[in-house]
């Protein structure tokens, strides 16, 4: 299969350079350049550069930039850009040329309104599907909880990303867990993407240039999770002047300052975000709240150079922490540092590369303060990274993108070490896994004709689990179990533990009927090798990840999807993309875990966990009005299941009897409605619906007692006690007064034991299902106003309808041991929030 | 309003909304049988209930308890073979004989075959020497006002370093009560004899589970919490610590971590606990419930509440009581035994340790 995948690579690569040959024998030049904001000097991403007698056009990129090789001849060169006047300039076209363009603003307020980070018809015109893009003015824009804008609850509005439930860390796309989304934070992995356990997200949105979300159709260049890539790219500093923007809202507070070290040469962007629920806990006269904490912060910064107009190395860091503690004997912690350096540079006319290097620790954990057990426990994941991902354009028609990248991770499973002279807590060491992946990819992107359009590719990930580390064997042929290890095996530092490896195919294709409408097909294989081992409800910030090895093979994911997208413009300009996308994912090397899995300071770990296989498919209905005057927003439809099926084998137990059972955010109707309406040039109306059926669950189909505790009754039963003859009270009212007496009766005490409810299938029931919506206002600067702070009031579920998280059964111990049932809402009320966001 | 806008605030964060679900209701689909038996190195008797599960009705007490499974053939089996048969003295209720007992180090097994040929087994257990109690005491914490008086009640155990230990204690409570005696007759009627000293012993179903994971060889403490000075009679708590195995403990701790579940973003999936029983013949017969095999020790400590008042404080007691009607100044009887308003009232005296 590897080999033919290889034959298949060759054949298309070497076909595309023919045809690249034969395009270049026609006299072409490369036009280069940057369009900026003429006052800020700031780079313009999205701005349209047109060309008099050609069909095509090209666009900047988030730096602002642009190049296409075009036919040397005499030009018209039109830039446009929403919110900024025309440029028109005319130039001959003889040789390899590079200009700057600035362009003035119209207005302080934008004449129209636009939601999305791409140009108009990009969703029919673009050879991938599944990719979805939100611009940070967009997210910015969306109704916020407690005030927060926020990547992660603004992609989960968008079909096909759902979540287990509310305040869940993390999101599910596609059927996928939440540990296999790629999250990209300026390029860098991140391990944990939360703050204050799930409720917001861990990085501060004024520092988002774009988020593009890739469901399906994922580019070579990406690899490492199974499901998806969540790429979020955060700006530069303005390299003209310094400027400063913020906002204090109910639950934290923000600075970002930008500008210039060197004017025109080097800038500085930081931005900064700290919480302060610990100032409100302090109000609460309940000791519990009182004694608590949970606080958390984020700092990002990074610094740029230019080297010329096609040169530039930046520098970046980002720190974010959390620390939680609920007035009882432990708390949680997690924080996460990186520092990364990037360098990109157009090497030659027709090729630009970029290369990073970083380094990135992911530290999480709790601390016991019980008294005589007092504890820390530390995990942690090191990952030092060094990527080259280089572009080169064959023509304006076709481009190869190509490169590797190698990673070293150090996972230490987190030693457990008393925290106190006093504590009797044993040192208790757990092991360091040491790992390296190495990748290579190619892909290739070409317009085969004026309809169709090719996306191919291939990537090569190589994995190794290396020493030191002492691994167990187990017995072959039967349930891995500790009492079956049969030997355990030392390795020395370097030394090969396990390797895996496989080729990763990707291919998109669209056929565009006409401007407005294409059909696309498309397959992509992913493979995950590191695993977030986690069997709660929601994944919590002290669940451990995992390299894969013997026992853990990497998880594969392969996604076949099929979409049409089809865009409508009225008699306004107004545009209406519409799209249906279908996809199916199979998935291998599912991970399980066997009925109540202890999961912590376990090092037989893997005698914990299953492999099983997964599917999902599913269906997406999505009309966005993307610009309009006053109204934009977006309604989808998604229809879709997720399955796993973990059967038993030789060397591991089953789960649910071997059968089938949905997954625990399968949830298959989903409805989100996002409004966006601008009432007049300052006021701007937002609402979110969501709406979705409920998760699976688990439901006790009855109950039991264990008999355990029964001496006394036993003791009464044969000492004649039980049943006897006795007196009890009895009250009577007379007269409105009340009488209390004895009567009669027989002492007959019930046996009751320690009550249990019985479990069968797993998640073979749901809860209710989950609707929210959510209004908000924004109140933009006077046209002309010298300020440029604006006001946000959200409330976040206006209906104030306690959505259920979950149902469950608590059992009581004492005389009675009755078996209760509760449902949880996580957030069960409207949050009302006002946010003010400054900007000088 | 400061403190509203906060209040308002966190509540929505932090203050989830837990709601009661009073009319949750299941069949009882399972066909599971429930079984619990245990032995130890102290003379018995020793008994094995078979039972059914029943639905899931939380406020229907006539469905506390499955049904019982009748006419079994009940057997515990050593590692050398020896079979002793357990006789059904009431219904689903299998007993051995009072001198039955299992000795330290040797191998038990539960077998069952009940009428309708259904056979369950449990998997062969290790009986473990028992662990006595390295300290069991009290210390009184005087205060000013009788709700805050207590004897802070401590135990531990001595773990041994040589071997991974796991324990599964149960307490149990006997307290002494009063109440009241009625006037006597006039004279010259004789006075009858009154009783009204006896004990109640509140039903406890929790277990304390402690193991020697990262604590190995050391003192490990048992949190019994404080007993009250509402009143003075004699308090005692009865310990009995079982050394268990792994597998025995891990039951427990699963059905614990289970019974307290929060539904919350960070609990576990609840899911259905296998213990160490199951049924040989019919591979989809679900067998619930465990066959216990431990050493073990007993111990009682009594806490001598009256002893420990100085004379200030027992007036404070006497009057506390008084006012609070401790000993049932309002329903006088002759025979504290016969007071079926007291819970597990057991009479005039406890259960012998031994």
């Amino acid at each position: 299969m590897k080999k033919h995948l290889l034959i298949w690579t060759f054949i298309c690569l070497s076909t595309t350079l023919l045809y690249n040959e034969t395009y270049a024998q026609k006299k072409s030049f490369l036009l280069s350049g940057t369009v900026k904001d003429a006052e800020t000097n700031a780079p313009l991403e999205n701005a349209n550069i047109l060309f008099s007698g050609l069909t095509f056009g090209t666009q900047t990129d988030s730096t602002g930039k642009f190049s296409i090789f075009i036919p040397a001849t005499s030009y018209q060169i039109v830039i446009r850009m929403l919110g900024y006047k025309i440029k028109i300039e005319r130039f001959t076209l003889n040789k390899n040329t590079e200009f700057e363009f600035l362009l003035d603003k119209t207005a302080k307020i934008l004449d129209e309104v636009v939601i999305t980070a791409e140009k108009a018809d990009a969703n029919v015109n673009r050879t991938m599907m599944g990719v979805e893009k939100i611009s940070g003015k967009t997210m910015k824009k969306l109704p916020t909880l407690m005030g927060e804008a926020d990547v992660i609850r603004s992609i989960m509005l968008l079909p096909g990303v759902t979540t287990v439930g509310e305040g869940a860390s993390g999101f599910n796309v596609r059927g996928g867990n939440v540990d296999q989304n790629l999250v990209l934070l300026d390029g860098i992995p991140l391990f944990n993407t939360s703050h204050l356990f799930g409720f917001f997200t861990g990085f501060n949105a004024d520092m988002v240039q774009d988020v593009s979300l890739f469901k399906g159709g994922i580019p070579s260049m990406y690899g490492g999770r199974a499901s998806s890539v969540l790429d979020v790219r955060l700006k530069e500093g303005n390299f003209d002047k310094w400027s400063a923007q913020g906002g204090i809202g109910p639950i934290s507070s923000r600075l970002l300052l930008e500008g210039p070290i060197f004017k025109g040469k080097t800038s500085v962007i930081v931005g900064a975000r700290a919480s302060l629920s610990d100032f409100y806990l302090r109000y609460f006269n309940n000791p519990s709240l009182k004694n608590s904490n949970a606080n958390f912060y984020d700092i990002n910064a990074k610094i740029t150079h230019r080297f010329g107009n096609n040169q530039r190395i930046s520098l970046a860091a980002y720190t974010s922490d959390d620390a939680f503690k609920f007035a009882q004997d432990t708390s949680y912690y997690w924080n996460t540092h990186n520092i990364s350096l990037k360098h990109n540079a157009l090497l030659f006319s027709k090729l630009s590369h970029n290369f990073t290097a970083f380094m990135s620790k992911y530290k999480y954990g709790n601390k016991g303060f019980k008294p005589q057990y007092e504890y820390n426990w530390q995990p942690s994941i090191t990952q030092q990274s060094i990527r080259e991902d280089l572009s080169y354009e064959l023509s304006n028609k076709s481009r190869i993108d190509f490169g590797g990248d190698f990673s070293i991770y150090r996972n230490d499973a987190g030693s457990l070490l008393p925290n106190s002279a006093q504590s009797i807590i044993d040192p208790f060491a757990m092991p360091v896994q040491h790992s390296r992946e190495m990748s290579v990819y190619a892909g290739h992107s070409l317009n085969l004709s004026k309809n169709l359009s090719l996306d191919y590719g291939l990537r090569y990930v190589f994995y190794q689990l290396v020493g030191p580390d002492d691994i167990y064997s187990y017995q072959l042929g039967k349930p891995r179990e500790i009492e079956t290890i049969t030997d355990t095996l030392s390795y020395k530092k370097g030394s090969v533990i396990q390797s895996y490896g496989g080729f990763e195919p990707r291919f998109s294709l669209a056929f565009k009927v006409d401007s407005s409408l294409s059909i696309k097909i498309g397959f992509n294989r992913m493979q995950q090798f590191m695993h977030l081992l986690s069997n709660t409800m929601a994944i919590s910030p002290a669940d451990i990840w995992k390299n894969s090895n013997a026992q853990l093979p990497q998880q594969i994911a392969d996604q076949f999807s099929i979409g049409v997208f089809k865009n409508f413009n009225n008699a306004q300009n107004n545009t209406f993309e519409t799209s249906v996308e279908v996809y199916y994912k199979n998935l291998k090397n599912v991970i399980d875990y066997v009925d109540g899995a202890a999961l912590y300071l376990n090092q037989t770990v893997e005698t914990q966990l299953l492999v099983g296989k997964g599917y999902t498919y599913g269906a997406e209905f999505f009309i966005k009005k993307s610009r309009g005057k006053k109204l934009t927003g977006w309604l989808s439809y998604t229809y879709s299941r997720t399955f796993r099926q973990i059967e038993a084998n030789e060397n591991q137990i089953g789960a649910n009897f071997g059968l089938k059972f949905p997954a625990n955010f399968d949830s298959p109707h989903n409805i989100k409605f996002v409004l966006n309406n601008r009432w007049t040039k300052r006021i701007t109306f937002n609402a979110n619906f969501t709406y979705n059926t409920g998760r699976p669950i688990t439901y006790p189909n009855g109950r039991y007692k264990i008999y355990a505790f029964s001496d006394v009754y036993d003791y009464m039963v044969n000492n004649g006690l039980n049943p006897r003859a006795g007196l009890d009270r009895k009250t009577y009212t007379y007269n409105g007064q009340i009488f209390v007496l004895l009567d009669n009766a027989t002492i007959q005490e019930i046996l009751d034991g320690y009550a249990s409810p019985s479990f069968t299938l797993r998640n073979a029931e749901r809860i209710p299902d989950y609707f929210r919506l959510d209004l908000g206002l924004t109140l933009d600067p006077k046209e002309n106003s010298k300020s440029n702070s604006s006001w946000n009031f959200s409330i976040y579920n206006i209906l104030n309808r306690q959505n259920v998280y979950s149902i469950y059964f608590k059992s009581s111990t004492g005389l009675r041991n009755l078996a209760r049932t509760y449902k949880l809402s996580v957030l069960g009320a409207a949050i009302p929030s006002l946010t003010y966001n400054f900007k000088f | 309003m400061k403190k509203i806008i906060i209040f308002l605030i966190l509540s929505s964060l932090f203050l989830s909304c837990e709601t009661e679900i009073t009319d949750f209701k299941t069949q009882n689909l399972s066909t599971a049988y429930v079984v619990f038996g245990e032995m130890t190195n102290l003379n018995g008797p020793y008994n094995v209930r078979i039972n059914r599960t029943s639905s899931y009705s939380p406020y229907d007490i006539t469905a506390f308890q499955g049904d019982e499974i009748k006419g079994a053939v009940v057997k515990i089996i050593d590692d050398t073979g020896v079979a002793t048969q357990l006789t059904e003295t009431r219904s689903g209720f299998y007993q051995t004989s009072p001198l039955f007992k299992g000795i330290i180090g040797k191998k038990y097994q539960l077998k069952i075959k009940t009428s309708d040929g259904i056979e369950i087994e449990s998997t062969i257990e290790t009986l473990k020497a028992p662990t006595p109690l390295y300290d069991f005491s009290y210390k009184f914490i005087s205060a000013e006002r009788v709700e805050n008086m207590r004897f802070d009640v401590t135990a531990s155990i001595k773990d041994s370093k040589e071997t991974e230990d796991y324990y599964f204690i149960r307490r149990q409570d006997f307290i002494q009560f009063l109440t009241t005696c009625p006037e006597p007759p006039p004279p010259p009627a004789p006075v009858p004899i009154c009783y009204s000293k006896c004990w109640r012993t509140p039903l406890n179903t929790q277990p304390i589970l402690i193991n020697d994971f990262l604590v190995n060889g050391k003192n490990l403490p048992i949190s019994l919490g404080s007993v009250d000075v509402k009143d003075f009679p004699e308090w005692i708590i009865q310990l009995d610590v079982f050394s268990v195995s792994k597998e025995t403990y891990n039951y427990w701790k699963r059905q614990e971590d289970q019974r307290i579940i929060g539904g919350g973003l960070f609990d576990k999936i609840p899911a259905q606990i296998i213990g160490n029983l199951k049924c040989t013949n019919r591979t989809n017969q679900e067998v619930l419930g465990l066959f216990l095999v431990g050493g073990l020790a007993k111990q009682r400590l009594s806490v001598d509440r009256l002893g420990a008042l100085s004379i200030e404080n027992l007036q404070k007691v006497q009057n506390y009581a008084s006012f609070n009607n401790i000993r049932y100044k309002d329903l006088v009887l002759w025979d504290c035994k016969k007071a079926a308003f007291i819970n597990y009232n057991i009479g005039y005296k406890i259960p012998d340790l031994f």
